[in-house]
Order: C-alpha cells, then structure tokens, then sequence
C-alpha cells in the first residue's frame, strides 16, 4: 500500500470524501472516460478507481477511493481511509451546506491519516448560480490545505489537485504531467480563448461604470 | 455466535479490500446489521477491538479493530443521557484496562496512529456522557497512568511515557473539538440538548480538572523541550522525531483549550518564555503550532478590556515579532532564488499572529471609545505594530502579504474615521505610515519581472490580476480618501517619471512601464473628484449635447489625468516590445475613448498602432483576440470622431483579418459533439465577430451616402454569402463538420455586420435615412434559406436566432414576411436546452413588433406550453436538470408576462388556444403557491394580476370600462380591441383569491425573507387589481362569502375588504404586509 518505487512507478492511495452530490464519482470517471456524468446515482461503500499521470518524474498512479457522501450508504466510512497518503475534500460551490461540512469530513480525515496533503476542491464552478463565494472560502487557510475551484463539468482545473498532491508527495516542485499516448488524454481542456473571454468581460463589466459623456456631461 | 463473529471479521475484510469490489454489497449488508444492533452493536466492537491472542498479541488486524471502534461510535455518539451503571462500569474497566496493557506495557498501537486517533475520539464521546455524573475523576484516573515510571533517573529530564503523552494530547484536542471549537460546532446541526451539554461539561471542567489538565500538558511540553536541547547538544541521545512530535502535539493542546480555560492557567511567568523559546525553535512544526496558540491566547474573548491589555503587555509580542519579522526576512534575502515553502510557512504564520493581535487591540479600541486610557494604551500598542505590518505588507510572497490586510484595513479604516470627525492633519508619524504603504502597495502592483504573462499559468496570471485589482486596490482606495492629494501625487509622479525617463532613453524594465500605463489605466478610478465625460480630461466650459460634436476641445488646457494620457501617448510607451505593455496601452485607450475627443490628433496614431503587427495582426492568437476587441471597443465609443473616409480606410486595413476560418478543437472523447464542442471553444471566430461588428460600424457612418454604404455593405455581404451559399453545397453529410461550422460562423458574421448598424428607431423621425434594406432582406433570405437546408443542426439554429435577432434590431419590420418560415423551421427540430433560448428570442420580437406578430405567437402558444410541461416533468436527476429545469420555469414565466405586457394577451383566448387556458391557469398556480421558489412565484402572481387586469373587466353601463385609469391597464387598453373572458371573475374568486391568502398564511412563508416580501408586495397589486376590475363586488365577496369560510372575525372581515377598496396601491401595500406580519406574529405566540 506503501509508496512503491518499484520501476520508477510511485503508487498513492488517495481518499476523496465530501457530502453526497457534490461530483466526487463524476470527478473521478471523468479523468477514466472523458465523459461527464450526467446522472446522479450515490455510491455505495467506496469504489477504488486508480488513476494514472506520466510526470517528467516517471509514472505516479493514485488509487482513488471513491467513499460515499451520503450518510446511509457509509459502508466502513473512515475505514476506508485507513493508509491514505493524500485526500481531496470535495464539496460543491452551488450547495452552502456542503461547504459547512466540510470541517466534519477534514477532522475525520486527520484523525485516521495524521498529517497527510490534502487539498480542498469548490466543485461545479461553471454554473452561474453560486452559493459559495470564492471569498466565502476560508477552511483551508485555518488548516493549511490547499483550495482548488475545478469543474468536473467544463474539466476546468481538472488535473491541478492532482498535480499539487503529486508534487507535494514526491517533494519535487518541478514536477510537472507530461502527456503520454497510453493514457487517456490529460491535456488541460481549460480553454485560453473562452479564459480570455471572461477575463474580457469582467474588464468589460469593470470599466463600464464610466458613463457615456452624451449623457451625463454637463 | 462464534461463527457470526467470524463472518463478521471476514466481512470486514471484504469490505475493506479494494479487489473484492463485488462482494463489497454483500458484506455491508452483513455488517449494517451489527451497526444497527444497539443493543449489543457495541459489545461486539469491544470485543473486535481488544481481544487478544494467547500469545499476547492483538487477535484482529488493525482494519478489524478499527471497526470495533467504529461499531462502539455509534453506540456512543449523540447519547445525551447518563449510561446504565452496568454498562458504564463494564466500558470504563475495559477501556482503562486497555489503555494499561497496550500503552504502558503493551507497544502502545505502534504504526497504527489511527487506531490510537480513533480510540481517543471513543474515549472523548465516553467522557462527554460519563464526566458529569458517573465518571468525575476521568482525568486523575487518566493521569495516574501518565506519571513517568522511572522518574528517580535524575540527570536527564524525566521521560513522561511518549505514547499515553500523545494519546491523552489527542485525546484533549478531541474534547476541546466537541465542547468548545466554533467551527466544528457550526459545522454540526444544532440541538439544544447538545449545546446545554456541552456547556456543562465545559464547566465542569474548568471548575474541577483545568489546572491538572494544563499542568500535565506544559509539564509534558516543557520536559520534552528540555530533552530536544540535550539531544542537540548531544549531551543525551534519544529519538529526537519522537520528541518532537510530542512537543509539536502538546502545543496544539495547549492552543486547543487555551481559549476555554482560566487564563491565569494559561498565561505564567513559566509559560511566556517556554512559548517564546518554541516560536523560534528548529523544528518547524513546532514554532507552526506555537504560533497557533499564541494566536488562540490573543484571540481569547476577556471580559475587561483592562485584562486584555494588561495580556498583551505581559506578552509584549510586538518586540518579539517585530524581531523575528527581521531575522527571517533575512533568511528569506539570503536564501534568494532558493526558495523554501516551510519558511515562508513560519513568515504567513507570524504574520497571521500579528494580524490577529493588531485587529484584537482595534477592537479595544473601538469598544473602549469612553475609556481613555484603554483607548491610548491600545492606540499605543497598535502603533507599535505599524513597522513590523510594513515589513509584512512588502514580502514578495502574496501569500504573507495578504496576511495581513484585514488589520491594514482595519487600521485604515480607523484612520478614515479619525479624519472625518476632525478637521486636523494627521500627525507626521500616521503620514509617513501612510506614504510608505502607498509605496508598497503600488510596488506590489508591479508584475514579477521574470514572469511573462503571455507564458505563465493561467491560475497564477488570474491571481496575480485580481490581486492587484482587488484587494490592492481597495487599500490604495482607502488610503485615497485619508490622504487624497497624496495618492494623486505620488501616483502621478510614478507615472512621469517612468515616462519621461522612458524618453529620454533611460533602460527601463518591462514590469515598470507596465505598471506606469497600468496606473493610468486606474486613475479614472482613484482620482474620485475627475470630471466625467470629456471634462474627465480637459478643462472645458459646459457645452449643451448638441454643440460637442462641434465644438474645438484642443485649446482647453488638460486635467491631470488628460495630461497623463497625452504623456503615455506621446512618449512612445505603445511601442515599447514586450507585448503585456502593448496590451496594458491599448487597453487604456480603449478605456478613456473621451480623451481621444479632446485631442483628436492622438486618434490617428492610436488606430495606426491597433490595425497594425501589434494589433489585429499581432502574431499571437491571444493578444491578436483581445485587440479585436478593444479595436471595436474604441471605435464604437468614438465613431463620431471618425470620419467615413477614415472608416474605409480603416476598413481596409482589416478587411483581411475577416477570413473565416473553422477551427476544429481536439475531442477528449468519442461521445462529445464536435460540433457543440467547435462552437464553444471556436478558437479566435468569437472575437472576429467584433471586427465583423466594427466593419457593419464603419459602413454605417457612410449612411449619408445611401447609395455608397449599400455598395460598401455589399463589400462585406456578398463574399460572406457567397460563402454560405458554397458551404451549403459542399455538405455532404452530417458529419461533415467543417462546412456545417462554416455556415454557423457566416451566419453568425452576418448577424455582427448587422449590428454594427444603429438600431431601428421607433417612432421613425422625420429624416431618417434608412439602412440598405435590401441588402439586410437578402441577407434574411439566406439565413432562412441555409435553416431550412440545416435545421436539423442546433448549432445552425442558434447562429439562426442570433442573427435574425440582430437584423430585426436594424431593419425593423422590414424583414417580417419571413418570419413564419422561420419560425416553423426553428421549431422542426428542438432540444430541452433551446427553450430558453428560444423564448428569449421570442421575447425580443414581441418587444420590437408587437401586434405584428400576433399569429406566430397564437400558433406557439398551445404546443409550447405542452413542451414546457413535459420537460418539468421529467425526473430531476443531477445539478444541470436541476438548472435546467428552474431555467426553463423562470424564461416561461418571463415569456408569458411578456405575450400580456406586448397586448397579446388574445392569443391565449383564441379559437387554437382557448382549451389550453386553464391547464396554463392551473400551472400558474401550482408555481404561485410553490413557496420553495419565490422568485417564480413573484412571476406568476404578475400575470395572474395582468390576466385580471385584461380578461374581468366588467364594462360600465355607459360602455366605458370600469375604473380606466388604473396603472396597470393604461398600456394595455390602449387601442380598445382587447378581448375580454366572460366569467373570468369565477375563477378569480374560487382559485385565484384563495391561493393569495393560502400563501401568506403558510407556516413555510417567512416574512422576513426579501424574497417573499416581494411576493408579498405582488399580491397587494394583485388584490388590489381585482378591486379595479370588479369594484365593489369583490369586497362584497370577501365579506359575505370568503372571509367566513375562512373563519375571520366578522369585523376583521370589514375592516380587510374596505381597505381593499379604499386605500391606494401604496397604502394598501404597506397595510397588507403589516396586516400578515402581525397575523405571523399572533400565530407565533
């Protein structure tokens, strides 16, 4: 279960939790598949996904456990982060409630992996209709996680947690994901022309408060 | 039950084995049936957990044994009485029996912290129901087993047992977790038993066992302290990690209670300096943790403001922190490039620590306005910390920078306070403060000079600029309204200089001409008292609207920030190679587009550069796009300065960038669309629509011209439908992707051309000159044209709607005879997610042709309603039909006020809809007293009050419809031809009136909630429109009729409905609402 470094392929076992709904399966079968989940089905128990990255720094696979967010399909619930090396924590950017959770899921976390990286993710940041702010969030600087806004939707940031827990398990802040061809495509889909899109209107909406002199100069 | 218990370990096993996936259900199964035993559940997690082999050794693996501890959790969470003596008896002696032979005698649960972690959550939840009544001496039970064994040993410092240390200190943290920590307890659901609880247990601890419990962790702390500076010394070896890690945890233990307990415990002339001494300590982990709990000791609420400060005077953290400030930014100089997170860790962490102190002596402040000494010896303090904030505020590290900003704002907006209530200066030293963290601040704006931001990481460029215009901004803002004139000087001055510096020939970094042009791009915003318009740049009389055009600004001297402008044009800065200052100039022109119309001699320069190599053809994609839109974004501003010759020839220096060109992105999977995915990521086509905008602009401003601007128009037109037209032919089946876009990006093309044209007046003003309508009609046809061809494809629909929308916007209607055809091909083929859309576009033509459209909207009306019920009724089964779903709801409801507020209001009593009607009514009601979605029942509400306001009007015996001069039908009887509803009052009175009482009347609506008080507020209007359309028959009804089926007092009854009648909409309003605030009130007591 350990770290192996046999051949170059380092192995984690990686516990993501959160309350139900909140994209933890979507998240993972996204990186498998490419397809976005559309429907809800809960998991039960835990499904273990591993999940594979080609790194400048060789082969890193992270064995995904998968846990269900909804209290009544627990299964062994923390029994199941037993040796985990790193978490992510997921709650879900629309759902206030998921947010307030999240201190419970982190103390239970910590408790059974003292110590381990884990990274705090703002899940579904595409829809319009955010309940937590990105401001709102604050756990992570009391803890000292690191806090990602991903949407598994839009595959926006998809790869970053992964990333940061890569590097910090390795030690290695140059490690970067190189893309390899056996894998299922890990390019970023973020995409910079609609990044700058939205950069562009933001300005847009900025700048707007400056009125049209046709009207108000006098 | 042997055998049960076997099957319940291998089940167990099973469940934890990620390889036996497929047995995992079966197994669960088995288990939740012990978890749901609470009977004896937890006899069998004992059990799991300590049974032992006749060797000695643990019988279960430790997965095994964690469950046992999970099965005794749920016996013991959120248990709130007392246990039954025989159980209690039974657990403590298992448990105190455990604890003795694994940790005293036994190797203490080596490797497995989680089953230690675990059993000290077991103990704490055993604690919380026993400590108060039946287990009063928990802890001196607990610490006899602490006690060092061998404490005669003399020389070295005594050896507490590590393990039971860490355990009790774990064991601790979880009791302070559930009695006292505030984020936890927000993080659970609250209950009432739980809260009293815990206070109690809070209590009682304080009062019995808070001075044992802090003595044995600083006891602890201190010894290992001892034992680490031996071990470093070498004067002794032992496992200095082990050491360390107790230390690390008895500080977090410390911190943990240290906001809970007596702070005459806490804070002793033995612990300051123990404190002091780890807050600079080798390990990191531990200064980490020492700074946690300083900051909770900080933090601590006091109840007089005299012992707080007399706290922070014992502390004296400001020397100390100011000293470690400087040390450790030396540390960081000396590492340089080498960079070392866990340092810069320490830093944040001591900036936290400062700002947690600075903003608990503000708050001093604050609370102690009467009480001057307190108020001067905090003010002191503060001050005290200004250097150090400074220190802070300049790291390099946004991280510890922004640290602390909640004290540099706070301090700031004490400052603003003081200068508002007093007309004297600030003292010197508050200036020099102030000057220095302007500086900072605006240093801090710079970009790193080593980053290209045309190179870096999305994530990093994005928190790099709302950085710097956020909060960096927001401090400069507030530093502007203390000390105005010195924000504008040391700004302006930054500026000039770089630019004059820059043109005399000085070498200049990138990042500082940046930050120069970057200023000026902000100096509208931070210069408050600018004028607005062209006055914003240069000091010219008032001129009325109509001379401006005219008028001759250039010989009115400049504004400042005019004068700044014409420097950045002037002194050649645009030109500057690195293309983020390219981009930052053109921005800022495009911002300040008014200052180009006082000195128009800088526009020619400025377009030079935009349609030139580092504008619209700059080589690079990003900086190209962006261009495209600061181009169309200045043009459209001054296009009034631009004379139609310089239009064309501008026109021609772009006509080449007009290409279009499909750009396929790479699909992650065979599922997805190519063609959704290639319209939403459609590389740089989005922008070139604004130059497609800006070409239909320039054509435009030849319009005095007619005949010109048709033969220009046609320039841009016919290449783009000769295009449409050769795409169409060229498609050879539905996976010819590449055409089908090309068509979705001409018809999209010719939608932006069109709007680059003003829009339709109306009414039409005497001298108008129309637009090429002619060209506008073919352009129609050939839309309509390629849909029918392609109306299969949702992309071709959507470029469809987009474009017509447009035309329609600019030829008005003109265009109108093709509607119907388009309208059917729209609906030929449809999916869920369109109907938003659709109605949206349907909207915009009632808005712009009213009556004309009555048809296309009668023969919508009855099969879109059916649509609409059916995707409402499909099952909700994620967060996107959840969106959908409120969407299409919310866009229904709009379009449907809509249809009445364009007098269409006879399309749904038409002969094709009119058995329609009541399901329409019936959906209505269902949503308007659907409580968990108020913002659609404001919507419902509003048309059931325009339906009444139309359909129940009973017309006076002199043929002139009652009560005409209401508001809300002025507009829509303007031309006497609006059908009435005969009976229309019934359904008012059995349905519409009941719902509007029901509503208020729930228990679910909360009145206090803004949402529902505008709910509120709709249905005031509402009733108060039955009256208008009824008169004195509604009041009658409510008296003789509704109101007793209600069970109202007779003169409450009376009261209510002549109210209806006789006060205005306003008055009633208010009425009304306080009339349900009081019923709440009444019904609450």
């Amino acid at each position: 279960m350990d770290a192996q470094a046999d051949a170059n392929k380092l192995v984690f076992k990686l516990v993501l939790v959160g309350d139900g709904g909140t994209g933890k399966t979507t998240f993972v079968k996204r990186h498998m598949t490419g397809e976005f989940e559309k429907k809800y089905i809960a998991t039960l128990g835990v499904e273990v996904h591993p999940l594979d990255f080609q790194t400048n720094y060789g082969h890193i696979t992270f064995n995904v456990w998968d846990t269900a967010g909804q209290e009544k399909f627990g299964g062994l619930r923390d029994g199941y982060y037993i040796q985990g090396q790193c978490g992510i924590i997921m709650f879900d950017v629309t759902s206030r409630i998921t947010y307030k959770n999240v201190p419970n899921w982190h103390r239970d976390l910590e408790r059974v992996c003292e110590g381990i990286p884990i990274v705090l993710c703002g899940n579904k940041v595409d829809v319009k209709e955010r309940k937590v702010k990105t401001s709102n969030v604050t756990f992570h600087r009391k803890k000292n996680l690191q806090y990602l806004e991903i949407s598994a939707k839009s595959n926006y940031n998809f790869e970053k947690p992964f990333l940061w827990l890569a590097r910090k398990l390795t030690g290695k802040q140059d490690l970067e994901f190189v893309a390899a061809p056996a894998l299922q495509p890990a390019e970023t889909v973020v995409d910079p022309e609609l990044m700058a899109k939205y950069a562009a209107e933001m300005e847009a909406a900025e700048a707007a408060p400056l009125p049209d002199d046709e009207d108000s100069e006098l | 039950m042997e055998q049960q218990f076997d099957q319940l370990v291998q089940a167990i096993n099973i469940a934890s084995d990620a390889r036996q996936a497929n047995l995992h259900q079966d197994a669960l199964r088995f288990i939740s049936t012990f978890e749901n035993d609470h009977a004896n559940g937890w006899r069998a997690g004992l059990t799991l957990f300590t049974m032992m082999n006749s060797n000695g050794t643990r019988k279960y693996s430790p997965q095994v044994r964690f469950f046992g501890l999970r099965l005794l959790e749920s016996f013991l969470e959120a248990k709130y009485e007392p246990l039954d003596n025989d159980t209690f008896q039974f657990l403590k002696a298992e448990l105190l029996d455990y604890i003795r032979s694994e940790y005293l005698v036994g190797n203490a649960e080596a490797n497995t912290t989680f089953l230690r972690n675990k059993l000290s959550h077991i103990l704490t939840l055993f604690f919380l129901c026993t400590y108060l009544d039946q287990w009063p001496t928990f802890f001196s039970d607990l610490f006899d087993l602490i006690r060092p064994q061998n404490s005669q040993s003399t020389s070295a410092a005594p050896d507490y047992n590590p393990h039971v240390s860490l355990l009790f200190f774990h064991l601790v943290i979880e009791i302070s977790g559930e009695v006292a920590d505030q984020m936890l307890k927000s993080a659970r659901s609250f209950s009432a038993v739980r809260h009293a609880r815990d206070t109690k247990v809070r209590d009682a601890v304080r009062a019995r066992d808070a001075p044992g419990i802090n003595e044995a962790v600083l006891t602890i702390v201190a010894s290992g302290a001892e034992r680490m500076a031996q071990v470093r010394k070498g004067e002794i070896t032992a496992p200095i990690n082990q050491i360390t890690e107790v230390v690390d945890w008895g500080i977090r233990t410390f911190g943990s209670y240290v906001g809970w307990v007596d702070i005459n415990l806490t804070v002793t002339p033995t612990t300051i300096p123990l404190l002091f001494s780890l807050l600079s300590d080798p390990s990191l982990p531990i200064r980490l943790a020492t700074c946690g709990a300083l900051l909770r000791m900080v933090s601590k609420g006091l109840k007089e403001p005299t012992d707080k400060l007399q706290l922070y005077k014992v502390l004296s953290l400001g020397q100390v922190l100011a000293a470690l400030e400087e040390r450790t930014r030396q540390e960081q100089q000396q590492r340089g490039e080498d960079t070392d997170e866990g340092e810069e860790s320490y830093r944040e962490a001591l900036a936290r620590l400062l700002n947690g102190l600075g903003l608990e002596l503000a708050k001093l402040m604050e609370e102690a306005a009467d009480n001057e000494d307190i108020r001067n010896e905090a003010t002191r303090q503060l001050d005290e910390l200004r250097p150090t904030t400074l220190h802070f505020l300049a790291d390099p590290f946004d991280d510890t920078c922004s640290t602390i900003f909640p004290l540099l704002s706070t301090v700031l907006t004490t400052l603003k306070k003081a200068k508002r209530s007093s007309q004297e200066n600030l003292p010197e030293q508050t200036r020099s403060f102030l000057s220095s963290a302007l500086t900072t601040i605006l240093q801090k704006m710079k970009w790193d000079e080593d980053q290209d931001p045309e190179d870096m990481d999305d994530d990093d460029k994005h928190a790099f600029e709302s950085f710097r215009k956020g909060d960096l901004r927001v401090h400069l803002d507030s530093i502007s309204v203390i000390e105005t004139d010195m924000v504008l000087q040391t700004v302006e001055n930054l500026i000039m200089t770089t630019f004059n510096s820059y043109q005399s020939g000085s070498p200049l970094k990138w990042n500082e001409i940046e930050l120069a042009v970057y200023l000026v791009y902000i100096f509208g915003d931070i210069n408050k008292t600018g004028g607005k318009g062209r006055a914003a740049f240069c000091h010219a009389p008032p001129v009325a609207k109509e001379a401006r055009k005219k008028t001759d600004y250039s010989e009115y001297p400049l504004t400042t920030h005019g004068n700044l402008l014409f420097s950045m044009v002037g002194c050649g800065v645009g030109s500057y190679p690195h293309v983020a200052v390219t981009m930052q100039f053109f921005e800022t022109c495009a911002r300040y587009g008014d200052f180009f119309k006082v000195r128009k001699e800088c526009i020619i320069p400025l377009l030079q550069a935009m349609v030139g190599p580092r504008g619209v053809h700059h080589p690079e994609t990003t900086a190209r796009s962006r261009v495209y839109y600061l181009f169309y974004k200045f043009l459209k501003e001054d296009r009034n300065e631009i004379s139609p010759e310089l239009g064309l020839s501008l026109l021609e220096e772009f006509r080449d960038t007009l290409a279009i060109q499909v750009d396929l992105p790479e699909l992650e999977s065979p599922e997805q669309d190519m063609l959704s995915e290639a319209v939403a990521n459609s590389g740089i086509f989005d922008s070139q629509l604004y130059l497609f905008e800006t070409a239909g602009m320039l054509i435009s401003l030849s319009f005095k011209k007619p005949e010109e601007c048709e033969s220009l128009l046609q320039g841009i037109v016919q290449p783009l439908l000769q295009e449409l037209s050769t795409s169409l032919q060229r498609i050879s089946s539905p996976q010819d992707v590449v055409h089908i876009l090309k068509v979705h990006h001409t018809i999209m093309a010719l939608g932006s051309v069109a709007k680059g044209f003003p829009e339709f007046p109306s009414p039409l003003p005497p001298d108008y000159i129309s637009p090429p309508i002619a060209v506008f009609r073919e352009m129609t046809q050939a839309i309509v044209v390629s849909l029918e061809a392609m109306n299969v494809f949702k992309v071709v629909r959507e470029a469809t709607r987009f474009a017509i929308g447009r035309i329609v916007a600019t030829a008005g209607s003109h265009v109108i005879d093709f509607i119907p055809a388009l309208m059917a091909n729209l609906l030929a083929h449809f999916e869920p997610s369109e109907l938003v859309e659709f109605l949206t576009f349907i909207g915009l033509f009632m808005h712009r042709l009213s009556k004309e459209i009555f048809d296309v909207v009668n023969q919508l009306i009855s099969p879109l309603h059916v649509r609409i019920m059916e995707l409402l009724a499909a099952p909700v089964t994620g967060t996107d039909d959840k969106i959908t779903h409120s969407e299409t709801k919310k866009s229904y409801l709009a379009f449907l006020n809509n249809v009445m507020a364009n007098t269409l209001s006879g399309v749904f009593i038409s002969e094709v809809n009119k058995a329609q009607l009541e399901a329409i009514l019936g959906f209505i009601l269902r949503i308007a007293e659907d409580l968990s979605d108020p913002a659609s029942q404001r919507l419902a509400f509003a048309f059931l009050t325009k339906c009444i306001d139309v359909w129940a009007r009973e017309p006076k015996s002199d043929g002139q419809p009652a009560n005409a001069n209401t508001p809300a039908s002025a507009s829509m009887n303007g031309d006497g031809e609006v059908p009435r509803l005969p009976g229309f009052q019934h359904f008012i009175y059995e349905q519409i009136v009941p719902v509007a009482f029901r509503v208020p009347a729930s228990p679910n609506f909360n009145i206090k909630d803004g949402q529902m008080l505008v709910v509120l507020t709709e249905i005031s209007t509402m009733l108060k429109t039955i009256f208008w359309a009824r008169d004195r028959e509604f009041p009658n009804f409510l008296v003789s009729a509704f109101f007793p089926s209600m069970g109202w007092p007779s003169d409450t009854a009376t009261d209510f409905a002549s109210k209806v009648a006789e006060m205005d909409q306003k008055v009633f309003r208010k009425y009304f609402t306080d009339f349900v605030r009081a019923s709440k009130q009444s019904a609450g007591t």
